[in-house]
């Protein structure tokens, strides 16, 4: 051999592993203990994998501690090079799809390899007697246009996922501009701006949104429970399996499958560059036993996404799809979600219930006016981050109260005017004053007063929602049980409209979730979590 | 501890293990040994070699036993438990398989009709020859004997017994036995090949540990540092590397043309087009020039004739392709399709203008978000069906590979021969000794060429290739004759920088009203 080689590295990794076998001396080793552990930043899709990847652990000895974040905001941290988790820097991501990812050169970058895992198409589900009526459950061709004339002709109504905060809704977004578009070919920008009218129109049948593909399956559940009921739901095929099989709606929903083409998601799990050998070495291991016939099988039964592996078969046996094209260009993408955001979806309409009472003096009130101001900014340029913005057209009511409701201020984001609207709304939260007692029922009924009050007629189809924040027991005023009462009062638009409570500081836990329950909204926890991130959380609701 | 000692016979012809530096047991699966391997190094191998260069040396060799079969042949049995540590398993992922799960061996004796079965003696060589054949595995410690050699342990019994009892590695100094690391960039469709067992059984033979890492063929001259060889996947490239480095050696591999993965109710439809055509033997032929026609009129799916694709699908026929900006694969769809743009010409270097990038990078950026690699689409393909992907640009090694290796691919699935079409020819350039050894192996040497050639690619004189081809049935053309050459590099370059600059404007919104006017639509 010549001098100087490389030698090889049997000696280098032998050593430790007999150092292990001494060190293992006298130990039982039937059972491999997960030995390595996996940081991964995942899309809240992915929770319903928690016990199958226990399972997985048990086998394989790889461990997963799985983070949750909104898929757009995840990727667009990890394509800019932030890798921190709770515990450590993550080894991998796990997302619904990683296209979002892979646009462009940081993402690309970021990646070592990718592996998906599941499939499953984004699709749409519609109430048994609707599908009947729209002539869609014979398994006839039905395409993203023909929803479309159901918007504008039949009334149809749906729920989907804020694209900018779900993947759900994000695939949605892009396979309904491209089937519209019709060019056969990827999206390219001037395709976009072509089909603008006949996206705000098909948009304007979309009446339930949401910062999750879960919740948006519960609002639609509730709807249906409480007389409200939606026609349709834009969600993954296999939600609208698990909801069918699940018995929470009285009739199953017919699934629709649009002819012209959907966007799959493929979940793929991701190892980020530069693994650490230990984190190579968990990735293949999991990676083995999740695409393995046996696990496959589980995932297609338990969680109804189609599996990748030859050898396992979706339950029960499902249609093939046409895959639309995906848009070539981040720019392209990025504008279509801005274009939704401000100015094809329906506008939200928001009243923000801000405790200022005496507990809230201080840093906890400084915190809320920082939190409120940064809605009003274009923060830094990220997709996620100018959604969460408040939107031209969206018009939002600051309603600030102690002992008693405060005036309300309005605000109209008017296309041309808004930044200054955000400017005069940041001025008006930077003048909060915390002082007296917490009548947060009281305030609550003012908000929805305010909210009938400023209807603008039945045509009407704004997007409402009120958003609670109260650091601590409602010690005035009305209870949870008068606000209640009040609601049978309001004609149903209003009526109908969330709660969306803000746990801080010494919040009542099991009234907020009571609150919550009962007017459909959903209890956000900002007692460990920064404010302003439960903010712009939130936003993916309204 | 003394736990016992044995003796491993080899009867027909093997020598004594003499002189030895040290023996080691491997618990866990090693190429065939899937229960194990108890290795010694020999340091007095006989015969004497002669080597090429006329001159007689004494040899050393590694010498190996299934440790499963030594295991068993103790009273009572010692427990073999196979799922310790890989070491092996560090490459890339998908790489080497998991540790297979082999039962503990049944303690008491095996069946007597165990030993001896098989073969356990298996010798490597510096010069690679196999010998050996069905020796004795006997749990009596026995005398050394001619014919026979034998191992008392004594002094390493705590650690085998360890390794024994706990199943873990134990791994004694193999002084000379420690194979010379190198490392190539490869293009990624190889990775699997260098990953296959039987490589790194046979480098390990050889001597070596090869180590690769996957890099697009464009970046691969650039992004060599480091490496004893690179491995391009096509002539151009291959030119790349070796001008930027100053190198003349040039190892021609082995080679696969380029093909086209449809489904059956596609190629009918096309076939009614006229594009695609099936010829005597039964494969099929794909004409590029009639695709190109197609793509001029932005012909949609539905819009072919028949209704065996039925109504539903809306896409443009377009070829799915990998990312032209890093992608060998999708370079090589470049050569092509500019021959024909070109007036049936290969490319000269100042031969590129605007009109003819114009054309190419409409029919990338058309098909949307580009895959990652190679494997992404193929995977793609096969997975989520004709819907997904209905018709695939593609290695032929990748469609034979799946088809010999698994996991194969769906019965409607039908490889097309594109007319014309291009080789990838595969080559090694070394860039150290080492580097240049491995290259000129892989070049070589009987058992690696046998093993690209079961990956699926076409090695020298093609009879590997034809033999497999045939075992399998598969309906694939051991001649395939409409083949062009592919442009220079300068050439080549000129074209992939033209389609990313494409990519990279192709964001943009329109300028003026009139332009998004002539968007949609077409």
């Amino acid at each position: 051999m010549a001098s100087g080689s490389k030698r090889g590295r049997i000696r280098g990794v032998c050593a430790p592993v007999l150092a292990a076998a001494l060190a293992a001396a006298g130990c039982s080793a039937s059972e491999p203990d997960p030995d390595v552990t996996l940081r991964v930043l995942a899309g809240s899709e992915i929770a319903d994998m928690e016990p199958l990847l226990e399972e997985a652990a048990e086998r394989t000895g790889v461990a997963v501690e799985l983070e949750y974040t909104g898929t757009l905001d995840g990727m667009a941290r990890i394509a800019a090079g932030d890798r921190e988790g709770e515990t450590g820097e993550y080894d991998a991501v796990w997302f619904a799809s990683n296209r979002y990812l892979t646009l462009d050169e940081g993402g690309r970058s970021a990646v070592h390899v990718q592996t998906p895992v599941m499939v499953s198409p984004v699709v749409l589900g519609v109430a048994a007697d609707r599908a009947e009526e729209l002539g869609w459950d014979d398994g006839g061709e039905v395409t993203w246009a023909d929803v479309h004339r159901a918007v504008a002709e039949e009334g149809f109504t749906y729920g989907m996922t804020n694209p900018g905060a779900s993947n759900s809704g994000f695939s949605a977004l892009i396979g309904v501009a491209s089937a519209m578009a019709d060019t056969g070919a990827a999206l390219r920008s001037e395709d976009v701006e072509q089909v603008g009218p006949e996206l705000s129109e098909f948009f304007s049948g979309q009446e339930v949104t949401a910062g999750s593909s879960g919740w948006l399956t519960e609002a639609f559940v509730r709807r249906a429970e409480r007389g409200r009921p939606v026609d349709g739901l834009v969600n993954y095929e296999s939600v609208i399996l698990s909801l069918n099989a699940s018995g929470a709606l009285e009739e199953p929903l017919t699934v629709v499958y649009p002819a012209d083409g959907v966007v799959t998601a493929d979940y793929p799990l991701t190892l980020l560059s530069d693994p650490s050998e230990e984190a190579l070495d968990g990735y293949e291991r999991l990676v083995e036993d999740l695409t393995s016939v046996r696990t496959q099988q589980q995932i297609a039964d338990r969680t109804r996404r189609r599996p990748v592996t030859a050898g396992a078969e979706p339950s029960p046996a499902l249609p093939p799809l046409v895959e639309l094209p995906f848009p070539t260009s981040r720019e392209v993408v990025d504008g279509l979600v801005s274009d939704y955001s401000a100015a094809l979806r329906r506008p939200a309409r928001t009243v923000y219930v801000l405790d200022v009472s005496g507990s809230m003096e201080g840093d906890r009130l400084r915190e809320l006016q920082s939190a409120l101001s940064a809605l009003t900014g274009t923060d830094g340029g990220s997709l996620t981050g100018s959604t969460q913005s408040f939107q031209e057209r969206e018009e939002v009511t600051l309603l600030p109260f102690s002992t008693e409701p405060a005036d309300p201020l309005t605000f109209v984001m008017e296309p041309g005017s808004a930044e200054e609207a955000g400017a005069e709304l940041a001025e008006a939260v930077a003048g909060l004053e915390a002082e007296g007692d917490t009548a947060a029922y009281d305030a609550l009924v003012r908000a929805y007063g305010l909210l009938e009050e400023g209807l603008t007629g039945p045509g009407d189809d704004r997007l409402m929602s009120v958003v609670l924040m109260t650091d601590g027991e409602v010690n005035r005023g009305t209870g949870l049980a008068g606000f209640g009462d009040s609601l049978s009062a309001r004609p149903d638009a209003v009526a109908g409209v969330p709660v969306f409570t803000v746990l801080f500081g010494e919040s009542d836990v099991p009234e907020m979730g009571e609150l919550a329950e009962l007017t459909g909204g959903r209890v956000f926890d900002a007692r460990e979590e920064d404010l302003e991130q439960v903010f712009r959380e939130i936003r993916g609701y309204q | 501890m003394r736990v016992g000692s044995f003796r491993v016979g080899g009867p027909e012809g093997n020598d004594m293990v003499r002189r030895t530096d040290g023996s080691a047991v491997l618990n866990v699966p090693v190429g065939r040994f899937d229960g194990g391997l108890f290795v010694a190094q020999d340091g007095e191998d006989q015969p004497d070699a002669t080597g090429p260069d006329g001159e007689v040396r004494e040899q050393t060799s590694v010498e190996s036993a299934r440790w499963d079969d030594i295991a068993a042949g103790f009273e009572p049995a010692l427990t073999v438990d196979p799922r310790g540590r890989h070491p092996r398993r560090q490459g890339r992922a998908g790489g080497a398989s998991a540790p297979a799960r082999v039962p503990r061996s049944a303690t008491g004796r095996p069946p007597p009709g165990r030993l001896g079965a098989g073969s356990p003696w298996q010798r490597g060589s510096p010069t690679g020859r196999f010998r050996g054949g069905s020796a004795q595995v006997r749990g009596i410690p026995h005398t050394s004997g001619r014919g026979a050699f034998w191992f008392v342990v004594v002094a390493s019994v705590v650690a085998v017994a360890l390794a024994a009892a706990l199943g873990f590695v134990v791994l004694n100094r193999l002084a000379g036995g420690d194979p010379v690391l190198v490392e190539g960039v490869v293009g990624s469709e190889k990775v699997e090949l260098f990953e296959d067992e039987l490589v790194v059984e046979r480098f390990a033979e050889l001597g070596y540990e090869v180590r690769v890492r996957p890099r697009g063929s464009r970046l691969m001259a650039e992004e060599a540092d480091g490496a004893d060889f690179v491995s391009p996947g096509s002539g151009p490239a291959s030119e790349h590397v070796r001008e930027l480095h100053g190198i003349s050696t040039e190892y021609r591999l082995f080679s696969t043309p380029m093909v086209l993965l449809s489904y059956r109710p596609m190629v009918g439809a096309l076939e009614a087009a006229g594009v695609a055509e099936q010829a005597g033997d039964g494969t099929w032929s794909f004409d590029l020039a009639a695709y190109l026609e197609l793509t001029r009129e932005r012909t949609r799916w539905r819009d072919l004739p028949g209704d065996a694709v039925g109504s539903s699908n809306r896409n443009e026929v377009l070829v799915r392709t990998t990312d032209p900006r890093t992608s060998n694969s999708a370079a090589m769809h470049v050569a092509v399709l500019s021959y024909l743009l070109n007036g049936e010409e290969v490319v000269a270097p100042g031969g590129v203008d605007g009109e003819l990038t114009g054309t190419l990078s409409r029919l990338f950026l058309a098909q949307g978000q580009p895959p990652e690699s190679s494997q992404q689409p193929f995977e793609q393909f096969r997975d989520l069906g004709p819907g997904h992907t209905p018709l695939l640009w593609a290695y032929e090694s990748q469609y034979v590979d799946a088809m010999v290796n698994g996991p194969e691919l769906d019965q409607e699935a039908v490889v097309l021969y594109p007319g014309p079409t291009v080789y990838a020819v595969h080559t090694a350039v070394p860039f150290t000794e080492e580097g240049d050894a491995v290259g000129r192996l892989l070049a070589r040497d009987p058992v690696l060429q046998e093993r690209a050639a079961a990956h699926g690619f076409r090695t020298e004189g093609g009879a590997h290739f034809d033999d497999l081809v045939a075992e399998h049935g598969l309906p694939v053309r051991t001649r395939v004759a409409d083949v062009v050459n592919t442009p220079t590099y300068e050439a080549l370059e000129t074209l992939l920088t033209g389609i990313e600059d494409a990519y990279d404007s192709s964001g943009a919104r329109p300028p003026a009203p009139e332009e998004a006017a002539r968007g949609g639509g077409a």
